[in-house]
Protein backbone atom coordinates (compact mmCIF):
# COMPACT_ATOMS: atom_id res chain seq x y z
CA UNK A 1 0.00 0.00 0.00
CA UNK A 2 0.83 3.74 -0.80
CA UNK A 3 1.33 6.01 2.04
CA UNK A 4 -1.36 8.18 0.38
CA UNK A 5 -4.00 5.16 0.88
CA UNK A 6 -2.41 4.70 4.27
CA UNK A 7 -3.15 8.35 5.39
CA UNK A 8 -6.71 8.81 3.15
CA UNK A 9 -8.96 9.24 5.62
CA UNK A 10 -6.60 10.48 8.45
CA UNK A 11 -9.44 13.54 8.99
CA UNK A 12 -12.19 13.34 9.95
CA UNK A 13 -15.34 15.27 9.56
CA UNK A 14 -15.62 17.18 12.86
CA UNK A 15 -18.91 15.63 13.96
CA UNK A 16 -17.29 12.28 13.90
CA UNK A 17 -14.96 13.30 16.24
CA UNK A 18 -14.96 12.12 19.78
CA UNK A 19 -13.24 15.70 20.87
CA UNK A 20 -17.14 16.80 19.55
CA UNK A 21 -18.82 14.60 21.91
CA UNK A 22 -16.65 15.30 24.67
CA UNK A 23 -17.11 18.92 24.42
CA UNK A 24 -20.82 18.79 23.58
CA UNK A 25 -21.27 16.05 27.06
CA UNK A 26 -19.15 18.68 29.56
CA UNK A 27 -20.66 21.74 27.78
CA UNK A 28 -23.87 20.48 28.70
CA UNK A 29 -22.84 19.19 32.34
CA UNK A 30 -21.58 22.42 32.91
CA UNK A 31 -24.94 24.34 31.36
CA UNK A 32 -26.83 22.10 33.47
CA UNK A 33 -24.52 23.53 36.48
CA UNK A 34 -25.19 27.14 35.68
CA UNK A 35 -28.86 26.79 34.95
CA UNK A 36 -29.26 25.18 38.62
CA UNK A 37 -28.96 28.68 40.27
CA UNK A 38 -32.06 29.74 38.86
CA UNK A 39 -34.95 29.54 40.45
CA UNK A 40 -37.02 28.26 37.52
CA UNK A 41 -34.70 25.58 36.77
CA UNK A 42 -35.76 22.92 39.62
CA UNK A 43 -34.23 19.44 37.77
CA UNK A 44 -30.49 20.05 38.91
CA UNK A 45 -28.86 21.55 41.87
CA UNK A 46 -24.86 21.41 43.11
CA UNK A 47 -21.66 21.88 42.06
CA UNK A 48 -19.06 19.39 41.02
CA UNK A 49 -18.90 18.39 44.62
CA UNK A 50 -22.13 16.78 45.02
CA UNK A 51 -25.48 17.32 42.02
CA UNK A 52 -29.16 16.10 42.88
CA UNK A 53 -30.87 15.66 39.44
CA UNK A 54 -34.51 15.95 39.85
CA UNK A 55 -34.39 16.65 43.26
CA UNK A 56 -34.03 12.80 43.58
CA UNK A 57 -31.21 11.25 42.24
CA UNK A 58 -27.94 12.19 43.84
CA UNK A 59 -24.74 12.10 42.27
CA UNK A 60 -21.34 12.61 44.42
CA UNK A 61 -17.76 13.29 43.72
CA UNK A 62 -16.43 9.87 44.77
CA UNK A 63 -13.13 11.66 45.87
CA UNK A 64 -15.18 14.17 48.32
CA UNK A 65 -17.05 10.83 49.98
CA UNK A 66 -13.70 9.36 50.46
CA UNK A 67 -12.51 12.85 52.36
CA UNK A 68 -16.21 12.96 54.11
CA UNK A 69 -15.52 9.18 55.10
CA UNK A 70 -11.88 10.13 56.81
CA UNK A 71 -12.94 13.37 58.01
CA UNK A 72 -16.29 12.32 60.13
CA UNK A 73 -15.41 8.67 60.23
CA UNK A 74 -19.18 8.57 58.62
CA UNK A 75 -21.13 8.89 55.34
CA UNK A 76 -25.02 9.31 54.90
CA UNK A 77 -26.96 7.25 52.61
CA UNK A 78 -27.50 9.83 50.14
CA UNK A 79 -23.45 10.41 49.38
CA UNK A 80 -23.25 6.31 49.44
CA UNK A 81 -25.59 5.99 46.78
CA UNK A 82 -24.08 9.07 45.08
CA UNK A 83 -20.65 8.10 45.02
CA UNK A 84 -21.44 4.62 44.16
CA UNK A 85 -22.93 5.57 41.22
CA UNK A 86 -19.91 7.48 39.95
CA UNK A 87 -18.13 4.49 40.97
CA UNK A 88 -20.26 1.91 38.91
CA UNK A 89 -19.97 4.34 36.28
CA UNK A 90 -15.94 4.70 36.71
CA UNK A 91 -15.19 0.53 36.85
CA UNK A 92 -17.14 -0.20 33.70
CA UNK A 93 -16.72 2.94 31.62
CA UNK A 94 -12.85 4.17 33.17
CA UNK A 95 -12.17 7.62 34.49
CA UNK A 96 -14.53 9.18 31.87
CA UNK A 97 -15.52 12.03 34.68
CA UNK A 98 -12.12 13.39 33.06
CA UNK A 99 -12.70 13.91 29.48
CA UNK A 100 -16.71 13.87 29.08
CA UNK A 101 -18.12 15.85 32.42
CA UNK A 102 -15.20 17.64 34.04
CA UNK A 103 -16.04 21.16 33.84
CA UNK A 104 -11.84 22.48 34.24
CA UNK A 105 -11.16 19.46 31.43
CA UNK A 106 -13.28 21.22 29.22
CA UNK A 107 -11.84 24.58 29.57
CA UNK A 108 -8.19 23.20 29.74
CA UNK A 109 -9.10 21.05 26.95
CA UNK A 110 -10.07 24.71 24.68
CA UNK A 111 -6.99 26.29 26.44
CA UNK A 112 -5.08 23.33 24.81
CA UNK A 113 -6.87 24.20 21.60
CA UNK A 114 -6.56 28.07 21.61
CA UNK A 115 -2.53 27.40 22.29
CA UNK A 116 -2.64 24.77 18.94
CA UNK A 117 -3.76 27.33 16.96
CA UNK A 118 -1.53 30.32 18.29
CA UNK A 119 1.04 28.10 17.68
CA UNK A 120 -0.17 27.34 13.81
CA UNK A 121 -1.06 30.21 13.08
CA UNK A 122 1.23 32.90 14.54
CA UNK A 123 3.86 31.06 15.54
CA UNK A 124 4.64 28.95 11.99
CA UNK A 125 5.23 26.08 14.50
CA UNK A 126 3.80 23.64 11.92
CA UNK A 127 5.53 20.12 13.69
CA UNK A 128 3.43 18.84 16.34
CA UNK A 129 6.04 18.70 19.42
CA UNK A 130 5.58 16.81 22.68
CA UNK A 131 5.56 17.95 25.80
CA UNK A 132 4.17 16.57 28.13
CA UNK A 133 6.59 13.92 28.13
CA UNK A 134 8.46 15.67 30.39
CA UNK A 135 5.97 15.25 33.32
CA UNK A 136 5.65 12.21 35.17
CA UNK A 137 2.57 10.00 35.89
CA UNK A 138 3.16 9.46 39.67
CA UNK A 139 3.10 12.86 41.15
CA UNK A 140 -0.71 13.09 40.86
CA UNK A 141 -0.77 9.52 43.03
CA UNK A 142 1.43 11.39 45.25
CA UNK A 143 -0.93 14.42 45.42
CA UNK A 144 -3.88 12.16 46.11
CA UNK A 145 -2.08 10.67 49.22
CA UNK A 146 -0.66 14.10 50.54
CA UNK A 147 -4.57 15.06 50.36
CA UNK A 148 -5.12 11.76 52.09
CA UNK A 149 -3.16 12.32 54.74
CA UNK A 150 -4.10 15.98 55.59
CA UNK A 151 -8.04 15.24 55.40
CA UNK A 152 -7.07 12.69 58.35
CA UNK A 153 -5.10 14.64 60.72
CA UNK A 154 -6.75 18.02 60.27
CA UNK A 155 -10.10 16.74 58.78
CA UNK A 156 -10.99 19.69 56.43
CA UNK A 157 -11.43 18.29 52.97
CA UNK A 158 -8.93 19.96 51.33
CA UNK A 159 -9.71 19.24 47.67
CA UNK A 160 -13.59 20.15 47.75
CA UNK A 161 -12.56 24.06 49.41
CA UNK A 162 -9.78 24.81 47.27
CA UNK A 163 -10.08 22.24 44.17
CA UNK A 164 -9.54 24.49 40.67
CA UNK A 165 -12.22 22.04 39.37
CA UNK A 166 -14.32 23.77 42.52
CA UNK A 167 -13.28 26.87 42.21
CA UNK A 168 -14.18 27.44 38.66
CA UNK A 169 -17.70 26.07 39.23
CA UNK A 170 -18.12 28.15 42.23
CA UNK A 171 -16.89 31.29 40.08
CA UNK A 172 -19.37 30.55 37.12
CA UNK A 173 -22.55 29.11 39.52
CA UNK A 174 -22.52 31.35 42.90
CA UNK A 175 -20.11 34.08 41.93
CA UNK A 176 -17.10 33.54 44.13
CA UNK A 177 -14.80 35.41 41.46
CA UNK A 178 -11.76 35.10 43.73
CA UNK A 179 -10.96 31.41 42.55
CA UNK A 180 -10.89 32.38 38.73
CA UNK A 181 -7.39 33.66 39.84
CA UNK A 182 -6.18 30.32 40.28
CA UNK A 183 -8.03 28.55 37.41
CA UNK A 184 -6.21 31.60 34.83
CA UNK A 185 -3.01 30.95 36.48
CA UNK A 186 -3.48 26.88 35.84
CA UNK A 187 -4.45 28.24 32.42
CA UNK A 188 -1.45 30.17 31.87
CA UNK A 189 0.96 27.50 33.26
CA UNK A 190 -0.80 24.99 30.35
CA UNK A 191 0.89 27.38 27.77
CA UNK A 192 4.40 26.27 28.57
CA UNK A 193 3.28 21.95 30.07
CA UNK A 194 0.36 21.34 27.97
CA UNK A 195 -2.62 19.58 30.34
CA UNK A 196 -0.36 19.67 33.15
CA UNK A 197 -3.23 19.91 35.83
CA UNK A 198 -5.06 16.73 34.29
CA UNK A 199 -1.70 14.52 33.73
CA UNK A 200 0.32 15.06 36.83
CA UNK A 201 -1.39 16.93 39.58
CA UNK A 202 -5.28 16.15 39.61
CA UNK A 203 -5.66 13.83 42.88
CA UNK A 204 -9.26 13.45 41.60
CA UNK A 205 -8.39 12.12 38.51
CA UNK A 206 -5.81 10.23 40.08
CA UNK A 207 -8.86 8.67 42.29
CA UNK A 208 -10.87 8.11 39.04
CA UNK A 209 -7.99 6.20 37.36
CA UNK A 210 -7.29 3.96 40.51
CA UNK A 211 -10.62 2.74 40.27
CA UNK A 212 -11.74 2.67 36.60
CA UNK A 213 -8.51 1.11 35.40
CA UNK A 214 -9.82 -1.91 34.73
CA UNK A 215 -12.60 -1.11 32.59
CA UNK A 216 -13.53 -2.67 29.83
CA UNK A 217 -14.38 0.23 27.96
CA UNK A 218 -11.17 1.37 26.64
CA UNK A 219 -9.00 1.77 23.55
CA UNK A 220 -8.55 -0.81 21.66
CA UNK A 221 -5.90 -1.52 19.00
CA UNK A 222 -7.06 -2.66 15.86
CA UNK A 223 -4.02 -5.72 14.96
CA UNK A 224 -4.89 -5.35 11.34
CA UNK A 225 -3.83 -1.77 10.56
CA UNK A 226 -1.89 -0.70 13.84
CA UNK A 227 2.24 -0.66 12.66
CA UNK A 228 1.77 0.43 9.57
CA UNK A 229 2.27 4.30 9.55
CA UNK A 230 4.70 5.06 12.49
CA UNK A 231 3.42 8.60 12.54
CA UNK A 232 3.11 8.91 16.41
CA UNK A 233 0.42 11.20 16.03
CA UNK A 234 -1.48 9.30 18.92
CA UNK A 235 1.11 10.18 20.97
CA UNK A 236 1.84 13.39 20.48
CA UNK A 237 -1.86 14.76 20.90
CA UNK A 238 -2.15 12.40 23.60
CA UNK A 239 -3.08 14.63 26.72
CA UNK A 240 -2.35 12.32 29.60
CA UNK A 241 1.17 11.51 27.75
CA UNK A 242 0.79 7.75 27.33
CA UNK A 243 3.12 6.08 24.87
CA UNK A 244 0.37 4.89 22.71
CA UNK A 245 2.64 4.34 19.85
CA UNK A 246 5.98 3.26 20.79
CA UNK A 247 4.93 1.13 24.11
CA UNK A 248 1.33 -0.09 23.15
CA UNK A 249 0.42 -0.17 19.48
CA UNK A 250 4.34 -1.84 18.15
CA UNK A 251 4.12 -4.02 21.01
CA UNK A 252 1.16 -5.81 19.97
CA UNK A 253 -0.84 -5.19 22.74
CA UNK A 254 -4.69 -5.59 22.45
CA UNK A 255 -6.02 -2.10 24.33
CA UNK A 256 -4.49 0.90 25.73
CA UNK A 257 -4.25 -0.07 29.69
CA UNK A 258 -2.36 3.05 30.70
CA UNK A 259 -3.92 3.88 34.26
CA UNK A 260 -3.80 7.57 33.15
CA UNK A 261 -6.02 6.94 29.81
CA UNK A 262 -9.18 9.39 30.57
CA UNK A 263 -11.09 7.42 27.08
CA UNK A 264 -11.17 11.22 25.63
CA UNK A 265 -10.63 10.11 21.86
CA UNK A 266 -8.57 12.53 20.92
CA UNK A 267 -5.59 9.60 19.70
CA UNK A 268 -8.75 7.85 17.73
CA UNK A 269 -9.38 11.51 16.51
CA UNK A 270 -6.18 11.98 14.82
CA UNK A 271 -5.18 8.39 14.09
CA UNK A 272 -5.01 8.26 9.88
CA UNK A 273 -4.92 4.59 9.89
CA UNK A 274 -8.28 3.64 12.39
CA UNK A 275 -5.80 1.53 14.32
CA UNK A 276 -7.57 2.68 17.37
CA UNK A 277 -11.31 2.66 18.63
CA UNK A 278 -13.25 3.24 22.13
CA UNK A 279 -14.83 0.06 22.07
CA UNK A 280 -16.00 -2.61 24.84
CA UNK A 281 -14.55 -5.35 22.81
CA UNK A 282 -11.11 -6.43 21.17
CA UNK A 283 -10.87 -5.66 17.19
CA UNK A 284 -11.28 -9.06 15.65
CA UNK A 285 -7.52 -10.89 15.40
CA UNK A 286 -5.96 -10.33 12.32
CA UNK A 287 -5.72 -13.95 10.33
CA UNK A 288 -4.25 -12.80 7.26
CA UNK A 289 -1.54 -14.60 5.91
CA UNK A 290 1.41 -11.08 6.06
CA UNK A 291 0.03 -10.59 9.98
CA UNK A 292 2.61 -12.40 11.38
CA UNK A 293 5.20 -11.50 9.47
CA UNK A 294 3.77 -7.37 9.99
CA UNK A 295 3.61 -8.00 13.81
CA UNK A 296 7.01 -9.85 14.10
CA UNK A 297 8.92 -7.03 12.23
CA UNK A 298 7.25 -4.73 15.03
CA UNK A 299 8.80 -6.59 17.77
CA UNK A 300 12.05 -6.61 15.92
CA UNK A 301 11.80 -3.09 15.92
CA UNK A 302 11.23 -2.27 19.00
CA UNK A 303 14.48 -1.17 19.91
CA UNK A 304 14.26 1.31 17.19
CA UNK A 305 13.26 4.67 19.05
CA UNK A 306 10.10 5.84 16.26
CA UNK A 307 10.98 8.65 14.48
CA UNK A 308 7.60 10.25 14.26
CA UNK A 309 8.99 11.60 10.73
CA UNK A 310 6.18 9.45 8.43
CA UNK A 311 3.30 11.90 8.97
CA UNK A 312 5.08 15.23 8.93
CA UNK A 313 4.33 15.63 4.95
CA UNK A 314 0.78 15.77 5.70
CA UNK A 315 1.01 17.81 8.52
CA UNK B 1 3.38 -17.96 17.32
CA UNK B 2 2.00 -15.06 17.19
CA UNK B 3 0.22 -15.74 21.11
CA UNK B 4 3.65 -16.43 22.58
CA UNK B 5 5.00 -13.19 20.71
CA UNK B 6 2.70 -11.06 22.53
CA UNK B 7 2.93 -12.77 25.68
CA UNK B 8 6.23 -11.97 25.36
CA UNK B 9 5.83 -8.25 25.59
CA UNK B 10 6.34 -6.97 29.03
CA UNK B 11 2.99 -4.97 30.02
CA UNK B 12 4.08 -1.58 30.34
CA UNK B 13 1.62 -0.64 33.19
CA UNK B 14 2.88 -3.24 35.71
CA UNK B 15 6.02 -0.90 36.92
CA UNK B 16 3.10 2.01 36.92
CA UNK B 17 0.95 0.31 39.47
CA UNK B 18 3.96 -0.09 41.97
CA UNK B 19 4.80 3.42 41.59
CA UNK B 20 1.52 4.94 41.83
CA UNK B 21 1.20 2.55 45.14
CA UNK B 22 5.04 3.91 46.23
CA UNK B 23 3.97 7.35 45.48
CA UNK B 24 0.16 7.33 47.11
CA UNK B 25 1.72 5.58 50.18
CA UNK B 26 5.02 8.71 50.15
CA UNK B 27 2.00 11.15 49.72
CA UNK B 28 0.16 9.87 52.90
CA UNK B 29 2.74 10.20 55.06
CA UNK B 30 3.67 13.80 53.72
CA UNK B 31 0.22 14.79 53.67
CA UNK B 32 0.10 13.52 57.61
CA UNK B 33 2.65 15.53 58.25
CA UNK B 34 1.91 18.55 56.72
CA UNK B 35 -1.47 17.97 58.53
CA UNK B 36 0.44 18.12 62.28
CA UNK B 37 2.04 21.14 60.96
CA UNK B 38 -0.89 23.06 60.23
CA UNK B 39 -2.88 21.86 63.50
CA UNK B 40 0.13 23.05 65.02
CA UNK B 41 -0.01 26.27 63.08
CA UNK B 42 -3.52 27.07 63.20
CA UNK B 43 -5.10 29.06 66.48
CA UNK B 44 -8.63 27.71 67.32
CA UNK B 45 -11.22 30.02 66.15
CA UNK B 46 -9.11 30.98 63.50
CA UNK B 47 -11.57 31.56 60.65
CA UNK B 48 -13.94 33.95 59.65
CA UNK B 49 -16.98 35.33 61.72
CA UNK B 50 -19.37 33.20 59.58
CA UNK B 51 -23.26 32.68 60.40
CA UNK B 52 -24.35 29.42 58.82
CA UNK B 53 -27.52 27.84 57.75
CA UNK B 54 -29.85 26.59 60.13
CA UNK B 55 -29.33 22.99 61.58
CA UNK B 56 -25.28 23.34 61.03
CA UNK B 57 -22.87 21.82 63.41
CA UNK B 58 -20.27 24.31 64.76
CA UNK B 59 -17.41 25.03 64.29
CA UNK B 60 -14.38 22.78 63.03
CA UNK B 61 -17.53 19.73 63.12
CA UNK B 62 -19.20 21.63 60.48
CA UNK B 63 -16.08 22.48 58.06
CA UNK B 64 -15.44 18.37 57.99
CA UNK B 65 -18.77 17.27 57.49
CA UNK B 66 -19.46 19.93 54.86
CA UNK B 67 -18.59 18.92 51.14
CA UNK B 68 -18.83 22.13 49.78
CA UNK B 69 -21.96 21.10 47.08
CA UNK B 70 -23.45 24.56 47.42
CA UNK B 71 -26.78 22.57 47.25
CA UNK B 72 -27.74 24.84 50.41
CA UNK B 73 -27.57 27.79 48.41
CA UNK B 74 -29.29 27.04 45.62
CA UNK B 75 -32.31 25.77 47.61
CA UNK B 76 -32.65 28.62 49.55
CA UNK B 77 -35.83 30.57 48.69
CA UNK B 78 -34.87 33.80 50.10
CA UNK B 79 -31.18 34.06 48.41
CA UNK B 80 -29.77 34.32 51.90
CA UNK B 81 -26.89 31.79 51.93
CA UNK B 82 -23.79 32.45 50.20
CA UNK B 83 -20.17 30.60 49.63
CA UNK B 84 -17.54 31.87 51.27
CA UNK B 85 -14.42 32.60 48.94
CA UNK B 86 -10.74 31.21 48.89
CA UNK B 87 -9.83 34.91 50.77
CA UNK B 88 -11.34 32.38 53.46
CA UNK B 89 -8.46 29.66 53.19
CA UNK B 90 -10.04 26.55 54.15
CA UNK B 91 -13.25 27.15 54.95
CA UNK B 92 -13.88 27.88 51.05
CA UNK B 93 -17.13 26.96 49.96
CA UNK B 94 -18.97 26.49 52.78
CA UNK B 95 -21.94 28.33 53.02
CA UNK B 96 -22.67 31.02 55.27
CA UNK B 97 -25.04 34.77 54.77
CA UNK B 98 -24.88 38.25 56.05
CA UNK B 99 -27.38 38.73 58.48
CA UNK B 100 -27.61 42.67 57.95
CA UNK B 101 -27.81 42.55 54.31
CA UNK B 102 -30.01 39.16 54.06
CA UNK B 103 -31.02 36.86 57.56
CA UNK B 104 -32.55 33.43 57.19
CA UNK B 105 -35.81 34.13 57.25
CA UNK B 106 -36.45 30.30 58.41
CA UNK B 107 -38.02 29.40 55.66
CA UNK B 108 -41.23 30.80 56.90
CA UNK B 109 -43.98 29.91 54.83
CA UNK B 110 -42.91 26.81 53.31
CA UNK B 111 -43.47 23.55 54.94
CA UNK B 112 -39.58 22.47 55.99
CA UNK B 113 -36.28 24.18 55.95
CA UNK B 114 -35.10 24.16 52.12
CA UNK B 115 -31.13 24.21 53.31
CA UNK B 116 -31.38 21.72 55.36
CA UNK B 117 -33.55 19.48 53.22
CA UNK B 118 -30.89 20.18 50.34
CA UNK B 119 -27.89 18.64 52.10
CA UNK B 120 -26.18 15.55 51.27
CA UNK B 121 -24.39 14.91 54.52
CA UNK B 122 -25.11 15.76 58.26
CA UNK B 123 -23.33 19.37 57.79
CA UNK B 124 -26.97 20.30 58.11
CA UNK B 125 -28.99 17.97 60.49
CA UNK B 126 -32.48 18.59 60.60
CA UNK B 127 -34.26 20.33 63.09
CA UNK B 128 -38.01 19.77 64.12
CA UNK B 129 -39.14 22.97 64.47
CA UNK B 130 -37.96 26.24 62.95
CA UNK B 131 -37.74 27.24 66.51
CA UNK B 132 -35.16 24.81 67.12
CA UNK B 133 -32.84 26.45 65.20
CA UNK B 134 -30.16 27.82 67.01
CA UNK B 135 -27.83 30.10 64.11
CA UNK B 136 -26.26 32.49 66.83
CA UNK B 137 -27.19 34.65 69.94
CA UNK B 138 -28.95 38.14 68.98
CA UNK B 139 -26.90 40.81 71.14
CA UNK B 140 -27.75 44.06 72.13
CA UNK B 141 -25.55 47.57 71.79
CA UNK B 142 -27.04 49.20 74.45
CA UNK B 143 -24.95 52.37 73.81
CA UNK B 144 -26.01 52.84 70.03
CA UNK B 145 -29.52 51.25 70.46
CA UNK B 146 -32.14 53.92 69.69
CA UNK B 147 -34.65 52.16 72.76
CA UNK B 148 -31.92 52.25 75.10
CA UNK B 149 -30.99 56.16 74.25
CA UNK B 150 -34.63 57.51 75.01
CA UNK B 151 -35.91 57.00 71.68
CA UNK B 152 -39.42 54.78 70.76
CA UNK B 153 -38.29 52.40 68.78
CA UNK B 154 -39.53 49.09 68.39
CA UNK B 155 -37.99 47.80 64.70
CA UNK B 156 -36.11 44.77 65.88
CA UNK B 157 -39.68 43.29 68.09
CA UNK B 158 -41.22 43.85 64.52
CA UNK B 159 -38.80 42.17 62.25
CA UNK B 160 -38.32 39.36 65.18
CA UNK B 161 -40.25 35.73 64.44
CA UNK B 162 -41.10 35.28 67.89
CA UNK B 163 -41.76 38.66 69.05
CA UNK B 164 -42.60 38.51 73.04
CA UNK B 165 -40.96 35.29 73.46
CA UNK B 166 -37.21 35.22 71.76
CA UNK B 167 -37.77 39.70 72.26
CA UNK B 168 -39.38 41.05 74.95
CA UNK B 169 -40.04 44.37 76.21
CA UNK B 170 -38.95 45.35 79.74
CA UNK B 171 -40.97 48.21 81.70
CA UNK B 172 -39.48 51.04 80.26
CA UNK B 173 -39.86 49.65 76.74
CA UNK B 174 -36.18 48.41 76.10
CA UNK B 175 -35.56 45.21 74.21
CA UNK B 176 -34.00 42.10 75.67
CA UNK B 177 -33.42 38.98 74.51
CA UNK B 178 -34.42 35.72 76.11
CA UNK B 179 -31.26 33.63 75.61
CA UNK B 180 -33.76 30.21 75.78
CA UNK B 181 -35.67 30.88 72.41
CA UNK B 182 -33.37 33.24 70.26
CA UNK B 183 -32.85 31.39 67.12
CA UNK B 184 -30.04 33.60 65.53
CA UNK B 185 -31.84 34.39 62.75
CA UNK B 186 -30.64 37.44 62.53
CA UNK B 187 -34.22 39.51 61.01
CA UNK B 188 -33.70 41.94 64.53
CA UNK B 189 -30.68 42.87 62.85
CA UNK B 190 -31.82 43.36 59.30
CA UNK B 191 -34.44 45.24 60.78
CA UNK B 192 -32.37 47.57 63.27
CA UNK B 193 -32.41 51.42 61.98
CA UNK B 194 -29.02 52.42 63.51
CA UNK B 195 -26.64 52.52 60.70
CA UNK B 196 -24.34 50.12 62.45
CA UNK B 197 -27.18 47.64 63.92
CA UNK B 198 -27.18 47.87 67.61
CA UNK B 199 -28.48 44.30 67.88
CA UNK B 200 -25.97 41.53 65.99
CA UNK B 201 -26.08 38.26 65.61
CA UNK B 202 -23.00 36.57 67.37
CA UNK B 203 -21.83 32.94 65.73
CA UNK B 204 -22.83 30.13 67.87
CA UNK B 205 -19.60 29.16 67.71
CA UNK B 206 -18.79 31.48 70.22
CA UNK B 207 -20.80 30.25 72.35
CA UNK B 208 -19.88 27.06 73.29
CA UNK B 209 -22.00 26.50 76.11
CA UNK B 210 -24.84 27.58 74.84
CA UNK B 211 -26.31 25.01 73.59
CA UNK B 212 -26.56 23.17 76.85
CA UNK B 213 -28.19 25.67 78.77
CA UNK B 214 -30.93 26.17 76.09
Amino acid sequence: MTRRKLISNHSRPWYRKWATLRRITAGAFLSLLILAQFEWFPWFAGTTSGTTILGVVPFTDPLAALELLIATHSLTTTIIIGAGILILVALLLGPVFCGFVCPLGLVLDLNQMLRRFFRRHFLRKTKRVEVTRAVPHWTRYLLLGILLGFVLITGIPLFQALSPINLLVRALVMGSLAGLVVVGGLMVLEWFLPRVWCRALCPLGACYSIVGHKAIWRVRINPKTSGQVRCKQCEIRCPMGIPIMSEYTLHGHESISHPSCIRCGDCIDVCPNTVLGLRFRSFPPDESPEAKSTLHLSVLNLTDEPKGSACDACH
Amino acid sequence: MREDEIQAVPSPEQGLTRRQAIATGVGITAGCMIGVGYNAGSRTGNGPLALRPPGALIGHEFLSACIRCGQCVEACPYDTLRLLDITSGLHAGTPSFTAQTNPCWLCQGHDSLKCIDACPTNALSPVDDPMDVRIGLAVIDESICYAYNGTMCRACWHACPYPDQALVYDELLRPTVNADVCTGCGLCEHGCPTETASIVIEPLKYQKNRRANG
